[in-house]
């Protein structure tokens, strides 16, 4: 009969385990719920389509982007936060409350779209870094065109090809016959 | 029993208002001494309350129609029948009761175990189905010790109510067939040594494997009730303290309760698992021989 003396042995010793903590803080640099910031968003849907569980749907409309995010779908890989070209996409260092009903987190973010200087119709939201990434050295002129929407941009560019056109023609044809 | 008593038996004592607390107090009780035991620490008093609280708020999973419609009737039906069992229970073996009630607490306590074979076998799983299965032949086993007793002590006190047996059971039947009971109460519930049935190292949760979300909350609640209606069972045919004033009977019938709660996680946490088929020979050899000798004890004394 050793397993009585085993279980005397463990009631007179008393437990040796603790009780489970209530909440232990999580280890520095934990990636917890994804946050966004609307203000700095491009609306490029780059985190839609590198989220690997559907945590995160960009959703365009006409004047604004509906931004989607269900902590309970989320893997916490961190890829959303990886590929946003404007830093845009944070992870918290916490893990989030627990919740009983799928959807239950499910946070939504409106970014709007600046309104065009020109027409007053929404344009692109965009931003520094990108415009610098993209092009290099920013000319007065692009500056100017990128806070336009899409048409009076297209309108603006047709204007500076017909303006250069008009310059060509002044200046008249070239030496060898072209 | 007039509708009135019935009623009360049925929601207040020992039906649903003590019977809820009760049996969450000896899930907890039974799982704290495990804990003990084995040198744990073991749940807060509160962990079978809370444990249910959160199943009922969790969403179900989306099963088709007719198996969701019966995993959810199966378990409602094991903790009704057990409600109800409860209710017939001779804490108060002078105020009456009916005859034949006795055949009538058996079937229902029976209804539990069959809504859990039925509810494995529903539930499409394979571990389900296994632990359906065990279910069935330790059901089988079991019950021929326990009918042998209960027959025992309704031929020894010649009624074939609860009342009149937990009065005028001869008192060397009674000892004879309560030990045959209490063997076949740690199946019911699933302990050591008989727990094949659930035996959560091989076959996770056995029938209710597949359940979750408020479906296993209503399992959970009939093991609760099952607890008390088991143990209440034996603490009222073994202390039928027809004498006293009703706090008196109703202090004995709790005490008995708690104590046989202690006596069988002891013997849950001292013992291994026995295969499914030493506990159908055991209870087949063994169990039956306490009940057939009791059998013959009555009837040598009638």
């Amino acid at each position: 009969m050793n397993i009585l003396n085993i279980i005397t042995g463990n009631v007179a010793r008393g437990p040796q385990t603790v009780r489970f903590p209530g909440r232990e803080a999580p280890a520095a640099a934990y990636r917890g719920s994804v946050t966004m910031d609307a203000a700095k968003c491009l609306a490029c849907g780059i985190c839609d389509y590198v989220c690997v569980s559907r945590a995160i749907a960009v959703t365009p409309g006409a004047a604004s982007c509906e931004w989607t995010y269900d902590p309970g779908r989320c893997t916490y890989c961190g890829r959303c936060v990886d590929h946003c070209p404007v830093a845009a996409v944070t992870q918290a260092g916490d893990r989030g409350d627990s919740y009983a009903r799928s959807g239950a987190q499910r946070a939504t973010v409106t970014v709007p779209y600046p309104a065009c200087p020109q027409c007053g119709r929404p344009a692109m939201p965009y931003n520094e870094a990108v415009l610098g990434a993209a092009f290099g050295d920013v000319s007065a002129e692009l500056r100017e065109r990128i806070h336009l929407c899409e048409r009076c941009r297209r309108r603006a560019t047709t204007a500076a090809l017909k303006a250069n056109f008009g310059a060509a023609a002044e200046t008249g044809r070239s030496d060898d016959g072209r | 029993m007039t509708v009135v008593r019935g009623l009360i038996s049925l929601l207040v004592f020992p039906g649903a208002l003590f019977a809820l607390p009760a049996g969450w107090f000896m899930m907890w009780l039974q799982r704290k001494i495990n804990a003990r035991a084995q040198g744990r620490i073991g749940p807060p008093f509160f962990q079978p309350f809370f444990d249910f609280v959160k199943l009922l708020a969790k969403e179900p999973v989306v099963r088709p129609r007719l198996q969701g419609f019966l995993m959810t009737v199966l378990p409602l039906a094991a903790v009704a029948s057990t409600l109800g069992a409860i209710a017939l229970l001779p804490v108060f073996p002078k105020a009456g009761g009916f005859s034949g009630d006795l055949v009538l607490l058996v079937s229902l306590i029976e209804v539990g175990p069959l809504c859990a074979v039925l509810g494995g076998f529903v539930s499409r799983s394979l571990y389900g189905g296994i632990g359906a299965s065990r279910e069935a032949v330790l059901t089988l086993a079991y019950n021929v010790p326990f009918l042998i007793a209960l027959f025992a002590l309704v031929a020894s006190a010649g009624s074939f109510s609860l009342a009149g047996v937990a009065l005028a059971a001869a008192w060397p039947v009674r000892v004879l067939a309560l030990i045959a009971l209490v063997a076949c109460i740690p199946v019911k519930l699933h302990l050591n040594p008989f727990s094949a049935a659930s035996a959560e190292q091989e076959i996770y949760a056995g029938s209710t494997t597949e359940y979750d979300g408020p479906r296993l909350a209503l399992w959970e609640l009939a093991h609760a009730l099952e607890w008390v209606a088991l143990t209440g069972l034996v603490a009222s045919l073994a202390f039928p303290v027809a004498d006293a004033a009703w706090p008196v009977r109703v202090v004995v019938f709790v005490a008995v309760s708690v104590a046989l709660v202690v006596v069988l996680s002891f013997a849950a946490a001292s013992t291994a698992r026995l295969k499914l088929a030493q506990t159908a020979r055991w209870f087949l050899l063994c169990g039956s021989g306490i009940a057939l000798s009791a059998l013959v004890v009555a009837f040598v004394r009638l």
